[in-house]
């Protein structure tokens, strides 16, 4: 009784603050998923700080762009999962998120820059060649855009200049990099008017820019020509002042800031600039390998379904229990109900993400919950035929029934706990109710259960036997394993074609009618087995 | 009726080589059927859905209901003449009729083009405020990862049962049980590659779960052998296995009843995905049942009949005869 208690007040702990909403994954309330495969710029495989400091700055650009209940996940060695459930723009979030944001100043000169501008990238990786460098870089350079000693830059087509494509190659390291950077923020260019973005250094940036352009300055005075340095974003040159050396005022270099005024930028990929400067480059490339983009009438109609399957899931459940054992099916009837109540709890009261896997796991559940109340019973059944009074058939049965149950949960929950850790994002939301779902079944056959039946065999009307399915005749005072003996034995002299006779006691006809024999070919599967619980059924109400 | 009071006393240990053989049967029209389909590599005979190829899937619903001639002009005419499209009654789970098109990798700018182009040539419908359009993009190694990692999980996982079986039961137990689940791997792998039914996440989730689930009956017919084996010592092993299955033969269907009842209702009333999930489970619970009395339990048997004491017991029931 005392279990029975803290039982309810558990489940009404959980049950009771409604404000406690279930977090539902992103497949049920619409969405945006993108898998990102990370790479370092050399193609090397990221390192776990690297992809941490990854997952930090992905966490403050999503952040930035008001999506609440986000979930960034490491999976694997180089992958990192984003989750942006009831995500608005996804446009938007596709476009800023995964940005490497590499932002790099290299010096303009023939030193810095051995090739370009061309006008395809074919002939700036030939031009590169001609110089001597190895194929297997090209290649690198070709695919990844950057290797530890060259990087790979466009320059996009201008309409309004009508210059087109150019390419260039840079040596790397640049000049400057990102990390010089305290902020950025969009604002309008003073010269003509357009977006642009303003940069701010740090300290050390500051005092490493300053030195660039002064050095510009000084080249250029030596050689009569103005000398330009280029502003790098993930390979894409964003622009290309230059320091002009007729100037005087620059003759100590450029202080405080610089300013992205790329071609015809527009105010919202001005702000966008910011908003990934802002928040830093990341420390690799990120690639999308698996995208999923779900709108919010999808996922809710996947809800809908899903509870609706669940719901009569559940109801059939509880009809099949009630018409096979009766009062005791009453029992497992409210033990189920408990079971979905407490499970719904436990599913609002910890941070776990519903997933439409994660139904199907729950809605599985309920019938391994059945199940555990099946072997139960069967037993306490088994134990009233063999001639124990009900109390102490409940007691026994009980005891017994549950070694079973223990054994085949342990290894259906082995199971789930393997798929959650070795298999990919949507097994596991499946794996993890898998695992609460029998966790808590196996917590109501406990406290439930138990409690109900223990406090139901005191009761004189609970003490017949027909009340959970079992006819008097059935009740036997000899063994049922003995005339189970006798019966097998008999068959065995049959097929033998001999006259054994028999040494362990007269056959008495077992519970089921075992002492048929039989030559008719089984069906087998579970077809013929169904069919055979409904006779069943029939035959014990007579 | 006669039929039903048969299968409570039916010798099932006697005939295990109708079993094996009718096994042997389904499996091997399955393995045939993957070295068929996938043209000498069985990895490749399964109808993998999208989720392993490499390629973006948009499900949508227009408002201007056009026909699938028109929709696959309106595709061809946005730059992809070679995408696959399909008509669906309601696409995504939605009441709404619908198209699904399924195109080569779109970049981000391509994907925002082409809905674009979708939506001024009929415009995407919409239901409650949003629009109707879901959209899926997998890289190349994505699918291979899920397949690889899967099958990590399995051997992981069969390694794990083959160890707490024999733990809790005997090495003898756990190689039938073993047994059961190879079986039932096999099988459910087979079915989906005889029905060329679309494998996505969601069934190796599932297919992964009948790995823990479907030893529940076989568990429960284990445990009554080794409560009878000492009870019943006289008798030979194969009938003190037939007696265990009889005992045991109620609650076995039963509990193959009760989750069989909800999975039912998630083919019924679930949609696309669950629907998907729910026939894997299906499989493998109905595969899981008949594994535990007709393979677990017969190899277990087989196993046994080897052991001295057994042998001699099996003769003697023999020799008494002659």
């Amino acid at each position: 009784m005392i279990v029975m208690a803290a039982l309810v007040a558990v489940s009404l702990y959980f049950i009771i603050p409604p404000s406690v909403k279930t977090h539902l994954g992103l497949d049920l309330q619409g969405g945006l998923e993108i898998i990102y495969t990370a790479k370092t710029a050399d193609g090397r495989a990221p390192s776990t700080a690297e992809l941490d400091q990854t997952i930090g700055i992905l966490d403050r650009r999503v952040n930035g762009l008001g999506v609440t209940e986000s979930a960034i996940q490491k999976q694997g060695t180089d992958q990192i999962s984003v989750a942006l459930p009831g995500v608005k723009d996804a446009q938007q979030a596709l476009d800023l998120i995964g940005k490497t944001a590499q932002l790099e100043f290299y010096k303009d000169d023939p030193q810095s820059r051995p090739v370009g501008p061309v006008a395809t990238k074919e002939d700036a990786l030939k031009q590169l060649k001609r110089q001597g460098v190895s194929q297997v870089e090209i290649d690198q350079l070709s695919a990844e855009g950057n290797t530890d000693k060259y990087a790979l830059v466009v320059s996009p087509a201008e309409a309004a200049t009508s210059r087109p494509e150019q390419w260039f190659v840079f040596k790397r390291p640049p000049a400057l990099t990102g990390d010089a950077i305290s902020g950025a923020r969009a604002g309008f260019s003073g010269q003509n008017n357009k977006p642009n973005v303003l940069i701010d250094f740090t300290a050390a940036g500051s005092k490493t820019f300053q030195e660039i352009t002064r050095e510009l300055y000084r080249t250029g005075l030596l050689k009569g020509t103005p000398q330009t340095f280029a502003i790098v974003l993930d390979n894409v040159m964003e622009s290309d002042p230059m320091i002009d050396y007729t100037d005087p005022g620059l003759r100590d270099g450029i202080s405080g800031g610089a300013e992205i005024s790329g071609g015809n930028m527009t105010i919202k990929e001005s702000q966008d600039l910011a908003f990934v400067l802002k928040t830093g480059a990341l420390p690799v490339k990120l690639v999308p390998t698996y995208q999923q983009q779900v709108s919010a009438t999808l996922g809710k109609d996947s809800l809908r379904q899903g509870l609706i399957a669940g719901l009569f899931g559940l109801g059939l459940v509880l009809i099949y229990m009630l018409l096979y054992y009766r009062f005791l099916g009453l029992v497992a009837d409210l033990a189920l109900i408990v079971y979905g109540i407490l499970l719904w709890g436990l599913f609002s009261a910890i941070p776990v993400t519903l997933t439409l896997p994660g139904i199907a796991g729950m809605i599985l559940t309920i019938g391994v919950a059945a199940d555990a109340n099946v072997v139960i019973f069967e037993r306490i059944k088994e134990e009233v035929r063999h001639g124990k009074t009900v109390r102490s058939a409940v007691n026994s049965g009980y005891a017994r029934g549950f070694k079973t149950i223990l054994d085949a949960n342990i290894l259906t929950m082995l199971t789930a706990a393997v798929i959650f850790v070795f298999a990919s994002a949507s097994p596991k939301g499946f794996a993890l109710t898998l695992i609460l779902g029998v966790l808590v079944s196996m917590l109501t056959a406990v406290l439930f259960t138990r409690a109900m039946l223990g406090v139901l065999a005191g009761f004189a009307f609970f003490s017949k036997p027909a009340f959970m399915g079992v006819r008097t005749s059935q009740i036997e005072t000899v063994a049922v394993a003995e005339g189970r003996t006798a019966a097998s034995r008999r068959r065995r002299t049959t097929t033998a074609a001999s006259a054994e006779g028999t040494s362990q006691g007269a056959p008495v006809p077992a519970a089921d009618g075992a002492a048929t024999v039989t030559a008719a070919p089984s069906r087998g599967g579970s077809s013929a087995g169904r069919r055979t619980s409904t006779t069943r059924k029939k035959k014990k109400r007579r | 009726m006669e039929f039903f009071r048969r299968i409570y006393s039916f010798d099932y240990m006697g005939h295990k080589k109708w079993w094996f053989t009718f096994s042997a049967i389904i499996i091997a029209a399955g393995l045939i059927s993957l070295f068929v389909r996938g043209g000498g590599n069985p990895v490749k005979g399964l109808n993998y859905g999208l989720e392993f190829k490499e390629g973006t899937r948009i499900s949508v619903a227009f408002e201007k209901q056009p026909t699938l001639a028109e929709v696959r002009q309106a595709v061809a005419d946005a730059g992809y003449p070679e995408a696959q499209l399909q008509e669906t009654p309601n696409v995504g789970g939605s009441k709404q009729r619908g198209f699904q098109i399924q195109t080569v990798t779109l970049s981000t700018t391509q994907q925002a083009e082409f809905k674009q182009a979708l939506d001024s040539a009929f415009t995407i419908a919409q239901a409650n405020g949003a629009e109707i359009f879901s959209l899926e993009t997998v890289g190349a190694t994505f699918g291979r990862q899920v397949v690889s990692s899967s099958l990590k999980a399995v051997a992981i996982a069969l390694l794990l049962i083959l160890i707490y079986v024999t733990f809790r039961f005997q090495w003898k137990f756990a190689i039938g049980a073993i047994a059961a689940e190879v079986h039932d791997l096999l099988i459910v792998v087979g079915i989906y590659s005889l029905t060329g039914r679309e494998v996505t996440t969601a069934t190796i989730a599932a297919v992964l779960t009948i790995l823990g689930y479907s030893l529940y009956d076989t568990v429960i017919v284990f445990d009554r052998i080794r409560e009878n084996q000492p009870k019943l010592s006289r008798l030979p092993y194969g009938d003190m296995v037939n007696v265990s299955i009889w005992e045991t033969l109620t609650r076995s269907i039963n509990t193959t009843m009760i989750v069989i009842l909800p999975v039912l209702c998630l083919l019924l009333f679930g949609g696309a995905t669950l629907k998907n999930f729910a026939f894997a489970l299906l499989v493998g619970i109905l595969s899981g049942a008949f594994s535990s009395i007709f393979v677990a339990s017969p190899i277990l048997t087989l196993l046994k009949e080897r052991e001295p004491q057994n042998r001699k017991l099996k003769l003697a029931a023999r020799g008494d005869g002659s």
